[in-house]
């Protein structure tokens, strides 16, 4: 019997679909060949592994899981969906057949979620939560506006923003920001620019047209697919998955965006738009696989910022017991993929703007490793992640609940000095002679604060007047 | 303040610390332990059978170990007694494997259970590389009270189809984490 064979009667054998003769007649092979036993045990392996990972309380498990039991709900919904979308369909095509194929601008209702600070152009009258809006052309001079269109479409429009919409399943982003929440019936929402088109395929997502015409398009939960702008076939079009970012630019092809600035609590664009202290952060890793985004979190260092990139549920906090050290507070944070955590071969680079600290947070459980201890200073700051779910994860595997039933990790705090703009490169989270112990450590995470200008008489104690100090660099 | 665990019982501070060792030690061991007594028993749920019974026995008797230092190897070994008590109780049942091919797997298994505890820790990785779609799909097919039936409609394959699929997935997962093993000089 092929190799191929046998490992399809272990699968039977684990689903309990094998016949008793067929149970047998593995018993009597696996008897005899000791590496088809050590195949039978990996596999069992693997689908062990796989139902611990399973019940992890993970967001996008969850989901899934939800999702599952709704099926029948759903099932039903998406005829009555479908139904509007034929309408819709319809409705658009007669719309372009008048207008030449060409979208024009066209009045939706909208309903108001939240405002935050806004000038709409064009309503003199105060903006309330609740109010119900016919909306076609829209212009924020100033603030945050989030409105719920009649296909479930959740939206939220950073200003300066100037979009038109095309109905309610199509936006032409002019200039701006926005992030977008498609909900179960908004598939197939569209954002025009005039990069290019971004097709939701049932997601969360975030686009930025940036001043040149370009746009950057990040893709938080789900996929899109982004085509050319006007292009009805998708043979040409890109499926943007989530953790993936793009940036657009008429006639070139989409490029990966290695980072994005994203809020302190929540995978969406930010609306402060960029950091002053970070460019970008850029990797060493060429892997096609490796195409997701670092976030870039600007100063939103605070308890419950998300730690990790791929960890959204994972975020900063103090150390039980002690408050949040006050050196980190409001600094940007750079949020890393823990999945990186074992790599030896990465080194990840802050594009800096300004003359910076750079501080690494370092798990508490490893010793640093060269790169880190004979080049950053050790400081008496202590910081948690958490809560890390089910405590049987690698990760925190020897790790027993707080007095909450959290699950906290405790790490150490680096420091650097970067006294002039530029990159700066962090070595790897792991090494080949630390390979021996495995697991039990997470990713570092990064912290990027000002460098700041002495004054006379500072806390700091250190350097003349007029050196650059770091804000904590009275910790030994 | 003592902790009242049942009608009767009160756990003092000492028991409450006793407690609290156990369960770290448990907590820490328990992953390994599970997927020990998996690769032992036919089913997933038989799995979750003896563990409850093995949770229980470790926890009676934690009394008598002596050094923590020892909890994996004690551990490993009610395990093993438990699945293999488990699987004489299954003995007329023609689909559990013979006792000696099963002593055999439980010495085995844990003469390898580093590298299979390493192979654990890798699989995260694979799943990080796997494409969304399918990582999601399988860990719903995996999920507590998962319905393989509405997994399976949701996914647009019939029943037969999804277990192929899912076949395919742990094959290339176990094939993904030979590659990582291997780059990291264990394999």
């Amino acid at each position: 019997m092929k190799k191929y064979e046998r490992f399809k009667q272990i699968a039977d054998y684990i689903e309990g679909t094998l016949s008793a003769d067929a149970v047998k007649e593995l018993d009597a092979a696996l008897q005899q060949d000791r590496e088809l036993r050590r195949d039978f045990l990996e596999y069992l392996n693997i689908d062990a592994a796989m139902a611990e990972i399973a019940v992890l309380p993970d967001s996008e498990t969850v989901g899934v899981c939800k999702r599952s039991v709704q099926v029948r709900r759903r099932l039903y919904l998406m005829l009555l969906a479908l139904a509007a979308s034929v309408l819709c369909v319809v409705s658009l095509l007669l719309f372009r057949r008048n207008n030449g194929g060409r979208d024009t601008i066209s009045e939706v209702s909208a309903k108001v979620l939240y405002t935050e600070n806004l000038h709409l152009e064009g309503h003199v009258s105060e903006v309330q939560v609740g109010d119900r809006l016919i909306l076609s052309h829209v212009r924020l001079r100033r603030g945050l506006f989030c409105l719920e269109l009649s296909t479930g479409v959740k939206l939220e429009l950073i200003a300066p923003f100037t979009g038109d919409f095309a109905g309610p399943t199509r936006l032409h982003l002019v200039s701006g920001r926005l992030n977008a929440d498609v909900g179960k019936h908004g598939r197939g929402f569209t954002v025009v620019t005039q990069a290019g088109e971004v097709v939701d395929l049932g997601t969360g997502f975030g686009v930025d047209v940036t001043e040149n015409g370009g746009a950057r398009v990040a893709v938080f939960s789900g996929q899109v697919r982004v085509k050319e702008t006007g292009q009805a076939k998708t043979s040409n079009s890109l499926t943007v998955l989530d953790g993936e970012a793009l940036s657009l630019q008429k006639g070139k092809k989409p490029g990966r965006l290695s980072s994005v600035n994203i809020r302190a609590h929540k995978m969406e664009l930010d609306a402060a738009g960029t950091s002053d202290l970070i460019e970008s952060v850029t990797d060493n890793i060429e892997d096609k696989d490796f195409r997701k985004f670092y976030g870039i979190v600007t100063n939103g260092m605070a308890e419950g910022t998300i730690a990790y990139t791929n960890r959204v549920g994972v975020a900063w906090m103090a150390k039980p017991e002690t408050s949040f050290p006050q050196q980190l507070l409001g600094a940007d944070v750079v949020c890393p993929f823990h999945m990186d955590r074992m790599r030896s071969d990465l080194n990840v680079t802050l594009h800096l703007k300004k003359p910076c600290t750079v501080y690494v947070l370092w798990d508490k459980r490893r010793r640093p490793l060269p790169w880190l201890r004979d080049n950053f200073r050790r400081t008496d700051l202590r910081l948690c992640s958490g809560s890390w779910g089910k405590s049987t994860m690698p990760v925190v595997r020897r790790v027993a609940p707080d007095a909450q039933g959290r699950i906290l990790l405790e790490y150490k705090v680096w420091c650097k000095d970067v006294p002039e703009s530029g990159p700066f490169t962090l070595g790897s989270p792991h090494s080949r002679e630390a390979r021996r112990r495995r697991g039990g450590f997470a990713m570092y995470g990064v912290v990027v604060q000002p460098l700041r200008r002495e004054d006379a008489g500072g806390l700091s104690g250190k350097g003349a007047k007029g050196d650059w100090v770091s804000p904590d660099a009275s910790a030994p | 303040m003592p902790l009242r665990v049942g009608e009767n019982d009160v756990m003092d501070g000492r028991q409450d610390q006793h407690y609290d060792r156990f369960l770290r030690l448990y907590t820490e061991h328990e992953p390994a332990l599970r997927a020990f007594v998996r690769r032992l028993v036919p089913k997933r749920s038989d799995a979750a059978d003896v563990m409850q019974e093995v949770a229980l026995v470790l926890w009676r008797k934690f009394d008598r170990l002596t050094r923590e230092e020892e909890f994996c190897k004690w551990a490993f070994g009610v395990a093993r007694y438990e699945t293999l008590a488990w699987l004489r109780d299954k003995a007329r049942d023609r689909h559990v494997f013979s006792e000696g091919l099963l002593l055999t797997f439980a010495d085995e298994a844990m003469e390898a259970e580093s590298y299979l505890a390493a192979q654990r820790e890798a699989l995260e990785r694979c799943l990080d590389k796997m494409r969304d779609k399918d990582r999601r799909l399988m860990l719903a097919a995996y999920a507590e009270g998962t319905m393989v039936r509405d997994i399976a409609q949701r996914s647009g394959r019939s029943i037969v189809g999804f277990y192929q699929w899912l076949h395919r997935m742990r094959l290339r997962l176990l094939d993904c984490t030979r590659r990582v093993l291997a780059t990291e000089g264990l394999l």
